[in-house]
C-alpha cells in the first residue's frame, strides 16, 4: 500500500515537472482572465485570488498591473486621475488586438480586492504601475517587475504607451482616443439654439446687438483686462494673493517678471479711471453748457488723472525699485 | 462736430512745411534714440539671431541672389546640414544688400557691418513715417504727428530695434504699419491700384517675417465684421480682392511660404472671406435685377449650397491631411496650454513667455491708458476705418498678454489710439474760441442763492451718468470757458509728455541698449568694466582651432559660434529638428561614459559651455540646464529624468547636496571642473545660485571634480566661456576613466621625467587661465 501511495506520489511530481518545465501560466490563461474578468475592453480586473497566478514566473507574456485605490474612502485623488489615463492605454491596445492580448496585458488591482497583495508587497502608496515582463521565449527578462514613475509625467497615457514599447521589444502602441460623442452633443445643441436664438430672439435683442455703447464697453474691458496681465494669471494660474514671511499677507508679487491676481484687478482698476478721465476730458466736459460746472468737472477729473497716474507709479516702483520716475503725492 | 480753428490763414499756409520738419525732427529722435549701445559699446551685431542674420547677409553680398536661394549651409546641424536659402526669410539681406550695392554705386563704400547694424534705427524712422500716414487716416494731421513721435521712442518698439539689433522684426514693423495703411487707403478709395500697394508691401512683409500671418488675419477679419454690420460696399469687395489675389501669388514666390498659403489653416481665413465677398458681391449684383420674392429663393438656395459645399470642402481637406494642421507656435497662442505638453522647445524660449502687467507699463508708460481712450474715442464716429484700429487693438493686446514677443505688434496701435485719445483732447483745449454762454443770464437771475452748490449737485449727477457716455456724445460740443481749465488740463499732459520722453530714454538706455554679446559692469568707483568674454572665447576658437572643427554647444549659442567663431556647430537657434536638440541635451545631462559615444558619433571636436558662477552671470547654461535635461527626456524619457536632477526635497542644488546624477552630469562637471581651485582655502561660492561648491581643500571628504574623456582647452578672463576639448580614443583601447586613473596613479609614484602619453593632439598650449 505504501509503495502504491509513494508511486503515485512520484508520478505526480513527475508529472508536474513535465508540465512546469513547459510555461505553467501562459497566454490562453491570460485570454481567458480577459473574456471573464475584464471590467473595460482590454483590461483584466485582479484579485488577491489570482493575482499570484497572473505574475507568476514561468511567463511568456507581458503583463502591466495598475496597483490603486480609486475607492472613494481611500481618498487617494491621483489614482481616480490616473485611471482613465491607462484606461484609455488598455483599450487602445485591445482595440487593435480585439480577441486576444498577443503577449501584452493590462491588469489593475484595486487596494479593495487586494488588501493581502498589497500588503505583501508591502505597498504604502498609490497608484503604482508594474510592468512584469516576459521570462520565457525570446524576449525573456527578468521576473522582478519595473517600475513606472507616475510623478511630474506630463502627457500621461503617451508616456505610459512609451514605457511599455521601451521595455517590451515588439509592441508598438497606437493612442485611440475615443470620439467624445458628448461635446458633438453639445456643438449640435449649441447650433440648434443660437438657431432658435436668432430666429425668435433677435427681434428684441437687435437694439441691445446694435448698441454701439455695448461694444465699446465690450471691447474696452476686454482691452483692459489683457493689458494688465490677464492671460499671465491664466497661463501661470498665479495665487490671487501671498503669504509672506512676517505672516502677514503680501498683495504685489515681489520682481518685474511675477504677479499676484490682486495687483492685476488694482492696475485693471486704475488703467479704467485713467481711461475714463482722459474720456471725460475729451469727450464730456466740452459739451457741458454751463461753466462754473465745465470747471468743476474738468479740476475734478484733472485731479483724479494726477492722484491715479501718480498711484500707478507708486505701484509699478513696488515691482521694480530702480525706476526714477515719480509723481506727488506718493512719491515714496 | 469740428470747432472752430482759431489758427490765422498765414500760419495754416506754412503747416505743411511744419509738418514735414516735424516729422524729421521725429525720425532724428526715433534714430538717436537708439544709438546707445552704438556709443556705449561699438558697432556691434547683438544677442543670436542677428548672428545668423548678419552671416546670412555677408553670403548674400558675397555671392548672387540666386546662390543665395540655393544656399546648402553644411557647417549648422552637424551632420545633417540645413537648407538655409529655403528655410529663411530673405526679406531682411535682401534689404541690406540692395542698401549696400547702392551706396557702393554711388561711390559710397559703407562696411556691410555698419549697415546691418544701423539697418533697424533707419527704418524705425520710416516707421515713424507710416504711423503718420496710418494715424492721419484715423483723425487728422496732428494725431498722426502725435503718434509717429510716440512710435519713434516707445519703449516697446525700441526692444526690438535699438542699432545692431539686426533681426527680421526691425524691418517687419515699418512693414506692417505701411501695408495697413495701403489697407485702409484702397479700403476708403475702393482702389485696386491702392489694393496692388498694399498686396505689394504684403509681399515684402512675408519676406521679411514670419509674423506676417497677423495681417493674413487681420484684414479678413476686418473686412468680415464690415459684412457682418452691413457695411458691405464695392469699395471694400474691390480692395479685398487685388490685395487678395495678388498679395497670395506674391507671397507664394517666397521659397520658405510656397503652397502655405493655399494648404495651411493660418491662410484658411483669408481664403474664406475672398470667397464670402464674392458670394456677397455676386448677391448684390443679383438683387439689382431680379424682383425681390425671386431673389429670396435664390439666395437662401444658391448661397445655401455654396457654404455647405465650402464647409464640407474644407473638413475634407483638412480630415484628409491636404490642409496642414495649425503650425505649433501658432496654435500655443490660442491653447495656451498646449506648448508646455508639446513642444518643450517652444515653451522653453523666454520670449515665449506669457506677458506680466509692469512689462505693459514699462514698454508704453502713459499710452497703455490713453489706448483704451483712444478706442473708445474711435467708437464714437465708427466709421470703416475705425473698426480696423478696433480690432487689431483686441486681437493684438490679445497676443501681446500671451507672449512677451508680441508686445510688438501690439505697440503700434497703443501709440495710434494714444495718439488719438490726446490729440482729441489738445485740439479742444487748446482751442482758444470762447464759447458764447447762452443760457447764462437766466441762471444767474434764479440761482444767484448758491451757484456753487447747484454746481455741485448737478456735477455729481453728471459724474454718475458716467456710464452712459454714448448719450453724451450726441450733445452738440461747446468748447472750453475757463482759461484755468485750459491751463490745468494742458499743463498736465506736457508735464506728462515730458515724463514719456524720460521714461523712454531711461528705459532704452537701462533695459534694451545691452548687445548681450558684450557685458557691462560697474566697478566700485562707478566707473564702466566691459566683460568681453564671448568674443574672446569665439576668438580663440576662430585662431586656435581647425576650421573645420564641430564645436558642440546648447543651441543657444549656435548662431554666434557660426557667426563670430566661424565653426560647425550641432545645434542652433533655428530650432527645426528636435530629435537633434535632444541629442545635444542627452550627452549634457548624462554621465561621460554615456556622453562619449554620443559626442564620438557626432565628430565633436570641442565642446562650449557658458558659466557665471563665478561672475554672477544668470543667463548661464546650469541655470539652462534644466530645459536640456526636458528637452532630452522628451525624446528618451527612460535615460533622463528631469526627477533625478532634484533633491528629494525638490530642489535643484548644485553644492554638497546635488543629486548623483546632477553631479556626474558633463554640464556639471565641466561647469565646475577645478572651480574650487580659484578659491584656495576659501570657500567656493557659486555666486548666480548662492551655493557652496564642494571643495576639496576645505573639506577632505569631497572629491575633486575628474574629467576623464574631455579635457579643458580654454577658459576666458571671467570664466564665463569654458571649452573643452573631446579626447581622441585611448591608444591602448582603455577606457578613458582608466586610462586617467593610470596616469594620475603614475604622477604620484613620482614618475615626473617622462610625459603622460596624450591621444595624438598637442595639448596645453591652449590653456589661458586667468584667475
Amino acid at each position: 500500500m505504501r509503495t502504491i501511495q509513494f508511486c503515485v506520489l512520484l508520478l505526480a511530481a513527475l508529472f508536474a515537472c513535465v508540465v512546469s518545465a513547459a510555461p505553467e501560466r501562459d497566454s490562453t490563461y491570460m485570454d481567458k482572465l480577459l473574456k471573464s474578468s475584464s471590467i473595460n475592453p482590454g483590461l483584466i480586473r485582479l484579485t488577491d485570488k489570482n493575482f499570484g497566478d497572473v505574475i507568476s514566473a514561468p511567463r511568456d507574456y507581458a503583463v502591466v498591473v495598475l496597483l490603486t485605490a480609486e475607492s472613494p474612502s481611500m481618498g487617494c485623488q491621483l489614482c481616480r486621475q490616473f485611471a482613465p489615463d491607462y484606461h484609455l492605454v488598455a483599450q487602445s491596445w485591445s482595440k487593435e488586438h480585439p480577441k486576444s492580448g498577443d503577449g501584452l496585458y493590462f491588469a489593475v488591482l484595486d487596494f479593495v480586492d487586494g488588501q493581502r497583495t498589497f500588503q505583501s508587497l508591502g505597498l504604502k502608496t498609490a497608484p503604482n504601475v508594474w510592468l512584469y515582463g516576459p521570462t520565457v521565449g525570446e524576449n525573456a527578462g527578468p521576473a522582478a517587475p519595473i517600475v513606472y514613475e507616475i510623478h511630474g509625467v506630463v502627457d500621461m497615457p503617451g508616456s505610459v504607451a512609451r514605457f511599455i514599447e521601451s521595455h517590451v521589444p515588439g509592441v508598438g502602441i497606437t493612442i485611440y482616443k475615443p470620439r467624445d460623442y458628448s461635446k458633438i452633443g453639445q456643438a449640435v445643441t449649441g447650433l440648434v439654439a443660437i438657431g432658435l436664438f436668432i430666429r425668435y430672439l433677435y427681434p428684441i435683442l437687435k437694439p441691445f446687438f446694435e448698441s454701439r455703447t455695448l461694444w465699446a464697453g465690450i471691447s474696452l474691458v476686454a482691452i483692459l483686462m489683457f493689458t494688465s496681465g490677464h492671460m499671465f494669471n491664466n497661463i501661470r494660474h498665479t495665487p490671487y494673493v501671498a503669504g509672506n514671511k512676517e505672516g502677514g499677507v503680501s498683495y504685489v508679487a515681489p520682481g518685474f517678471q511675477q504677479q499676484y491676481g490682486f495687483e492685476t484687478q488694482v492696475v485693471a482698476v486704475l488703467y479704467a479711471f485713467l481711461a475714463f478721465g482722459a474720456i471725460s476730458l475729451s469727450i464730456k466736459t466740452p459739451r457741458i453748457k454751463d461753466s462754473t460746472r465745465q470747471l468743476l468737472s474738468v479740476l475734478t477729473w484733472a485731479t483724479i488723472i494726477w492722484c491715479l497716474f501718480s498711484a500707478l507709479m507708486f505701484v509699478f516702483r513696488m515691482k521694480n525699485p530702480g525706476y526714477p520716475l515719480s509723481l506727488p503725492p506718493m512719491t515714496k | 462736430m469740428q470747432l472752430p480753428t482759431s489758427l490765422p490763414p498765414a500760419a495754416a499756409n506754412a503747416l505743411p512745411l511744419l509738418r514735414t520738419l516735424t516729422l524729421f525732427t521725429i525720425a532724428g529722435a526715433a534714430i538717436a534714440s537708439r544709438l546707445f549701445s552704438v556709443v556705449r559699446f561699438e558697432s556691434i551685431i547683438h544677442e543670436f539671431d542677428p548672428w545668423f542674420n548678419f552671416r546670412a547677409t555677408k553670403y548674400l553680398v558675397a555671392n548672387d541672389f540666386y546662390s543665395f536661394l540655393d544656399w546648402f549651409d553644411d557647417r549648422t546641424w552637424y551632420p545633417l546640414g540645413r537648407v538655409t536659402g529655403g528655410t529663411l526669410y530673405p526679406g531682411l539681406m535682401v534689404t541690406s544688400a540692395l542698401i549696400f550695392h547702392g551706396l557702393k554705386a554711388l561711390t559710397l563704400p559703407v562696411d556691410i557691418r555698419n549697415i546691418c547694424v544701423m539697418l533697424a534705427p533707419v527704418f524705425s524712422g520710416l516707421t515713424a513715417y507710416a504711423t503718420y500716414l496710418f494715424t492721419r487716416e484715423m483723425k487728422d494731421h496732428s494725431a498722426g504727428l502725435l503718434a509717429a513721435a510716440f512710435i519713434g521712442i516707445a519703449p516697446g518698439y525700441i526692444s526690438r530695434s535699438v542699432a545692431g539689433s539686426y533681426d527680421n522684426e526691425a524691418i517687419a514693423i515699418t512693414l506692417l504699419m505701411f501695408t495697413f495703411y495701403l489697407w485702409i487707403k484702397a479700403l476708403k478709395l475702393g482702389s485696386a491700384f491702392w489694393g496692388a500697394l498694399t498686396a505689394l508691401f504684403y509681399f515684402y512683409m512675408v519676406a521679411a517675417w514670419g509674423g506676417y500671418v497677423f495681417i493674413t488675419n487681420i484684414i479678413p477679419l476686418h473686412a468680415l465684421v464690415l459684412v457682418i454690420m452691413g457695411r458691405y460696399s464695392s469699395r471694400l469687395y474691390v480692395a479685398y480682392s487685388s490685395w487678395y489675389a495678388l498679395g497670395t501669388l506674391a507671397s507664394m514666390q517666397i521659397p520658405f511660404v510656397g503652397f502655405l498659403p493655399i494648404r495651411s489653416s493660418e491662410h484658411m481665413g483669408a481664403l474664406g472671406v475672398f470667397g464670402l465677398l464674392q458670394l456677397v458681391g455676386f448677391a448684390v449684383y443679383v438683387r439689382a435685377r431680379v424682383p425681390s420674392k425671386q431673389f429670396k429663393v435664390l439666395v437662401v438656395g444658391s448661397v445655401g449650397a455654396l457654404v455647405v459645399l465650402g464647409v464640407a470642402g474644407i473638413v475634407g481637406l483638412t480630415v484628409s491631411g491636404v490642409i496642414a494642421p495649425w503650425t505649433g507656435r501658432f496654435y500655443s497662442l490660442w491653447d495656451t496650454g498646449y506648448a508646455k505638453i508639446h513642444i518643450p522647445i517652444i515653451a522653453s524660449v523666454s520670449e515665449h513667455q506669457p506677458t506680466a502687467w509692469p512689462s505693459f507699463f514699462f514698454d508704453t508708460f502713459m499710452l497703455i491708458w490713453l489706448f483704451p481712450a483712444g478706442v473708445y474715442v474711435v467708437f464714437q464716429e465708427l466709421r470703416d476705418e475705425h473698426l480696423f484700429v478696433i480690432i487689431y487693438g483686441i486681437l493684438a493686446s490679445y497676443f501681446a498678454g500671451v507672449m512677451v514677443r508680441l508686445m510688438l505688434t501690439l505697440t503700434p496701435i497703443v501709440c495710434v489710439c494714444g495718439a488719438v485719445a490726446l490729440s482729441n483732447i489738445l485740439d479742444i483745449y487748446t482751442n482758444l474760441e470762447k464759447p458764447v454762454e447762452e443760457e447764462e443770464e437766466k441762471k444767474e437771475e434764479k440761482e444767484e442763492a448758491s451757484p456753487l452748490k447747484k454746481a455741485t449737485t448737478s456735477l455729481i449727477e453728471d459724474e454718475a451718468s458716467i456710464l452712459s457716455l454714448g448719450s453724451m456724445s450726441k450733445k452738440p460740443l461747446i468748447g472750453v470757458y475757463s482759461n484755468w481749465a485750459r491751463g490745468i488740463v494742458l499743463g498736465m499732459f506736457t508735464l506728462y509728455l515730458y515724463m514719456f520722453v524720460q521714461h523712454c530714454t531711461w528705459v532704452t538706455s537701462n533695459a534694451y541698449s545691452s548687445p548681450s554679446v558684450v557685458l557691462a559692469s560697474q566697478m566700485a568707483d562707478g566707473s564702466q568694466h566691459i566683460i568681453d568674454d564671448f568674443r574672446e572665447a569665439y576668438y580663440w576658437l576662430r585662431k586656435n582651432t581647425a576650421e573645420d572643427a564641430k564645436v558642440m554647444s546648447w543651441w543657444d549659442y549656435g548662431y554666434q559660434i557660426g557667426g563670430m567663431a566661424d565653426r560647425t556647430t550641432l545645434v542652433d537657434n533655428n530650432t527645426w529638428n528636435n530629435t537633434h536638440i535632444a541629442t545635444v541635451g542627452k550627452a549634457m545631462s548624462s554621465r561621460e561614459e554615456v556622453s562619449y559615444p554620443i559626442l564620438r558619433k557626432h565628430d565633436v571636436d570641442y565642446i562650449l559651455v557658458i558659466f557665471g558662477g563665478l561672475l554672477g552671470y544668470s543667463g548661464d547654461d546650469i541655470n539652462k540646464f534644466l530645459w536640456m535635461v526636458r528637452i532630452a527626456e522628451g525624446i528618451w524619457p527612460e535615460e533622463v529624468k528631469e526627477r533625478d536632477f532634484f533633491t528629494a526635497r525638490g530642489e535643484y542644488r548644485v553644492d554638497a547636496e546635488a543629486t548623483p546624477t546632477m553631479k556626474n552630469s558633463l554640464m556639471y562637471k565641466m561647469s565646475y571642473y577645478r572651480f574650487a581651485d580659484v578659491f584656495g582655502r576659501q570657500p567656493a561660492i557659486d555666486r548666480v545660485r548662492n551655493q557652496r561648491i564642494p571643495s576639496p581643500m576645505q573639506d577632505a571628504s569631497a572629491a575633486p571634480i575628474e574629467l576623464s574623456s574631455v579635457e579643458e582647452a580654454f577658459t576666458s578672463e571671467n570664466w564665463i566661456v569654458r571649452i573643452y576639448k573631446v579626447k581622441e580614443l585611448d591608444p591602448f583601447g582603455r577606457e578613458h576613466a582608466a586610462a586617467t586613473a593610470f596616469e594620475s596613479g603614475k604622477k604620484k609614484s613620482g614618475a615626473r621625467g617622462r610625459t603622460a602619453p596624450v591621444g595624438g593632439h598637442a595639448k596645453g598650449r591652449a590653456r589661458v587661465l586667468r584667475v
